[in-house]
């Protein structure tokens, strides 16, 4: 199979080293040797993919058990497609070249709400039944994790169970009960039982959802099964000794992140109000630093790359990113290796840090005020002033960068168009200082990058009572700023507002949406993040066929009494507590950072057992 | 694997194989790498050669040792040769390539002979050539040094020499092209191979390592 499709689909396909499955460290276990089978499918191209690190993660924990065994299956671009489904080829995997429907278990990665319709395209290709109720004791057991499983509902249907949270124990643990079962042969129904039984693991099918004549969510029930009501997210307490692959795949082709990535800490409590991953990746957890600093080495080793990216959600928060920075840079800079810092706070600080390890000012310099105003800023408890922010960006021009991208949300809550016009003023603020910054330098004209994406209500989020703007509204929006940001170096860009709005659906969509998923896939939608692809016309046509309304999903107001869809998935964080950001977000009242200060109230530590594991000295300032 | 992928992968063996590379001065430093004539992306290649500066002087036999198992599936070195620093770069040096296609014959090997003695007995032969600027036509007779039609037990196959480097490139693909638009006949699913590289230097013909 592997020859047939190498020597004759694969020629004729754009960039097939896509699917050549050969890279360095890629792993090929004996298929007989292993006694569960396990595919990581993700739901985009492989760029996309192999630039996620869970995969590198769960490929590397999983190959490294004897018994188990993990290859890679990443959405076919549509040219593979086409000739797949010319000849009858069942999608196949990377490594062994085997069918998808021949392993034992599939985990497809949820990132993102707009791969949804690959997830459906994927599993069709592989000839395995979409509906979990049509799958046999022959079908893979279909499983999903990410932060899109935190609301797992619209995908419910398709798959047999989630996990939510950390992966690196849970899915061991999955994959030891597969093991058992398969030894006793009986019903799947008895494994779905055993897994409901793991913590972090959520069995949709042993809950039901019942509905209000309103469309509301009025049950969820899961009384008649010896399972959890709410199904706790599972935490690693540690992550300083948490497994971390040291022998990552080295793609042939270039991808999106080409270079190593070291997880310097997990979480992040800045609390801003619309961040998803601010709620659901709490507390944090950091490496040490002495920890990272062999992993580094073993990495430089093992993959000869030549950048080392420190990755989390805010790697300028990581307690010792200096002396880390420091040490790496020592170390790695004569060898011609680079060290990136891919999140950067607003603040002079970052900028300090990127100064230092970025020589070449190539790139330009992402900054995020996410807001134009003081006033929006507070209600989004982004810990960001002017000063900072003007700070910052002279500090950048001094140090020679002359591109700046800031980048903005519009849509956020209690936003009016005083806030809009601060995002110009700012942005020509910025573009003035860098005038006259760069006229001292002797060195050209600055180039600044407005980049405006429009806000997401996300699900266990301060702000998931809050509607998404209409889309005419953002339309609006979106061209008054276009308007007022005409100058020169000046540069203005903005998201699909559509693919935005059917990403607010799907993130708080409930179960039923799993139909009109269903429906724009036969349609024809798939890769719906790629703007090439997104067709909004087939999905209205979906939503009509489905007889369902997206605005119930994005646009409406939900009252803190509301049962939500998934109110069952218990992230750590209580509902309590969003509650009352939101209410603080609306009074314009800061929520300071727990890591520097007390205990602000989320619940997780008390209720999960876990704390802040920071391991410097707290030197920097919270705000 | 573009020329640029290569280009990627070679300096990541190097690093696995912890051989010091020399790098360029300046503020973006990379390593002094130059390759041969870029490999056209889908051809496979027998014998490729690159000019690495290293920081330190080394053995043949040590930096042979080191690299061992650092290569990627489908990839060896089999020479290793220290030239000292008064060669020029190889790029400007190589001059031809010699090429083997096979494939799906779809024709017979006497039109096959007859075609190729056609095409040999032109000045000129013209292929288009997609540029940034559009598309040109372009004389690639000069750039054809031997071109024959061969058979073996594995069946018919193409061999032929080629003008590649800094003075020009004619690649294997524009041959089947010549053969199909001139000839009328098809090789289905061609596997192309670079046989080896070397220099005309107008008197002789001596490879790289020489
Ligand atoms: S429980 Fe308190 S200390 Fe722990 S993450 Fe939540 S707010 Fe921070």
């Amino acid at each position: 199979m592997r020859q047939y499709i190498q020597n004759k689909l694969l020629p004729a396909v754009q960039k097939p080293a896509r699917y050549l499955g050969d890279e360095w460290n890629a792993i090929k276990k004996p298929w007989d040797g292993a006694k569960v089978k396990m595919a990581f499918a993700f739901p985009d191209v492989y760029e996309v993919g192999m630039s996620h690190l869970g995969l590198h993660i769960l490929y590397g924990l999983v190959n490294n058990q004897e018994e188990f065994l993990m290859e890679r299956v990443f959405a076919p671009w549509v040219d593979l497609e086409e000739r797949l489904r010319e000849e009858n080829i069942s999608l196949f995997s990377l490594e062994s070249y085997r069918p998808i429907k021949d392993f034992d278990v599939v985990g497809f990665t949820l990132q993102y709400e707009m791969s949804y319709t690959n997830i459906l395209n994927m599993l069709d290709l592989a000839d395995i039944p979409l509906r979990s109720k049509d799958r046999t004791e022959g079908d893979p057991l279909v499983i999903g994790g990410g932060p899109c499983a935190v609301n797992p509902e619209p995908l419910a249907p398709f798959f047999d169970c989630f996990l939510i949270g950390d992966s690196e124990e849970m899915l061991l643990e999955v994959l030891e009960a597969v093991s058992a079962w398969k030894d006793k042969e009986v019903d799947k129904e008895i494994l779905l039982g055993q897994l409901a039984l793991i913590q972090g693991v959520y069995v949709p099918d042993f809950y039901q959802i019942s509905y209000n004549q309103d469309g509301t969510v009025s049950d969820i029930n899961a009384s008649d099964r010896n399972v959890p009501d709410r199904v706790r997210r599972r935490v690693i307490p540690d992550l300083d000794t948490a497994y971390f692959p040291v022998k990552p795949i080295v793609p042939h082709m270039e991808v999106v992140h080409d270079r190593i990535m070291l997880e310097v800490m997990r979480g992040c409590t800045r609390g801003c109000r619309f961040c998803q991953a601010g709620m659901i990746y709490r507390p944090v957890r950091e490496r040490k630093q002495e920890t990272l600093f062999q992993q580094a080495e073993e990495l430089v080793k093992n993959t000869g790359h030549e950048e080392i990216s420190l990755t989390s959600l805010s790697t300028a928060d990581y307690s010792c990113v200096q002396p880390l920075v420091v040490s790496l840079l020592n170390k790695y800079q004569e060898q011609g290796i680079n060290i990136a810092l891919p999140s950067l706070r607003v603040d002079s600080f970052s900028v300090d840090l990127a100064k230092e390890v970025q020589r070449v000012r190539k790139s330009g310099l992402t900054l995020a005020p996410e807001a134009g105003s003081q006033r929006l800023r507070d209600v989004i408890n982004k810990n960001v002033n002017e000063e900072d922010l003007i700070s910052a960006v002279r500090g950048a021009f001094k140090a020679g960068w002359t591109n700046i991208k800031l980048y903005f949300m519009i849509g956020l809550p209690t936003e009016t168009q005083d806030d809009l016009l601060e995002i110009t003023r700012l942005a020509k603020d910025v573009l003035r200082l860098g005038r006259d910054e760069l006229k001292l330098l002797g060195k050209g004209r600055p180039m600044i990058t407005v980049s405006v994406s429009s806000f997401v209500p996300k699900p266990h989020t301060p702000f998931q009572f809050e509607p998404q703007d209409s889309r005419s509204l953002l339309k609006e929006k979106q061209e008054f700023l276009r308007e007022n940001l005409k100058a020169k170096g000046l540069k203005y860009k903005w998201h699909n507002r559509n693919i935005s709005f059917l990403e607010a659906v799907f993130a708080k969509g409930d179960r039923r949406v799993a139909d009109t998923l269903e429906t724009a896939w036969a349609k024809g939608c798939k890769f719906d993040s790629w703007d090439e692809h997104f067709s909004l016309a087939l999905w209205e046509k979906a939503f009509d066929d489905t007889g369902l309304d997206p605005h119930f999903y994005a646009n409406r107001n939900i009252s803190y009494e509301e049962m939500l869809p998934w109110d069952h998935i218990d992230t750590g964080v209580s509902k309590k507590f969003l509650i009352n950001e939101h209410r603080q977000a609306l009074k314009h009242v800061l929520t300071k950072d727990c890591r520097w200060q007390d205990c602000t109230g989320c619940t997780i530590c008390d209720r999960f057992d876990v704390a802040n594991r920071l391991w410097g000295e707290v030197t920097i300032a919270a705000d | 694997m573009s020329h640029l992928d290569l280009l990627r992968t070679i300096q990541r063996v190097f690093r696995r194989a912890q051989l010091p590379m020399a790098y360029s001065q300046g503020f973006n430093p990379h390593p002094k790498i130059s390759f041969s004539p870029a490999l056209p992306v889908g051809v496979s290649s027998e014998a490729e050669y690159l000019d690495v500066e290293l920081a330190e002087h080394m053995d043949e036999s040590k930096i042979k040792l080191q690299l061992k198992g650092q290569a990627p599936a489908g990839m060896k070195f089999l020479e290793i040769v220290d030239i000292g620093f008064n060669r020029t770069a190889l790029n400007a040096e190589i001059n031809r390539a010699n090429y083997q296609i096979r494939g799906l014959f779809k024709c017979n090997r006497e039109d096959l002979d007859l075609c190729v003695q056609e095409l040999l007995g032109q000045e000129e032969l013209m292929v288009k050539k997609v540029t940034k600027k559009g598309i040109k036509e372009k004389n690639i007779r000069p750039g054809i040094f031997q071109l024959e039609c061969k058979s073996d037990q594995k069946g018919l196959c193409l061999e032929m020499t080629l003008l590649t480097g800094s003075e020009g490139n004619v690649r294997p693909e524009h041959i089947l092209e010549l053969i199909s638009n001139k000839c009328g006949l098809i090789i289905e699913e061609p596997l192309i191979k670079r046989t080896s590289l070397f220099i005309d230097n107008g008197q002789e013909q001596v490879s790289p390592l020489s």
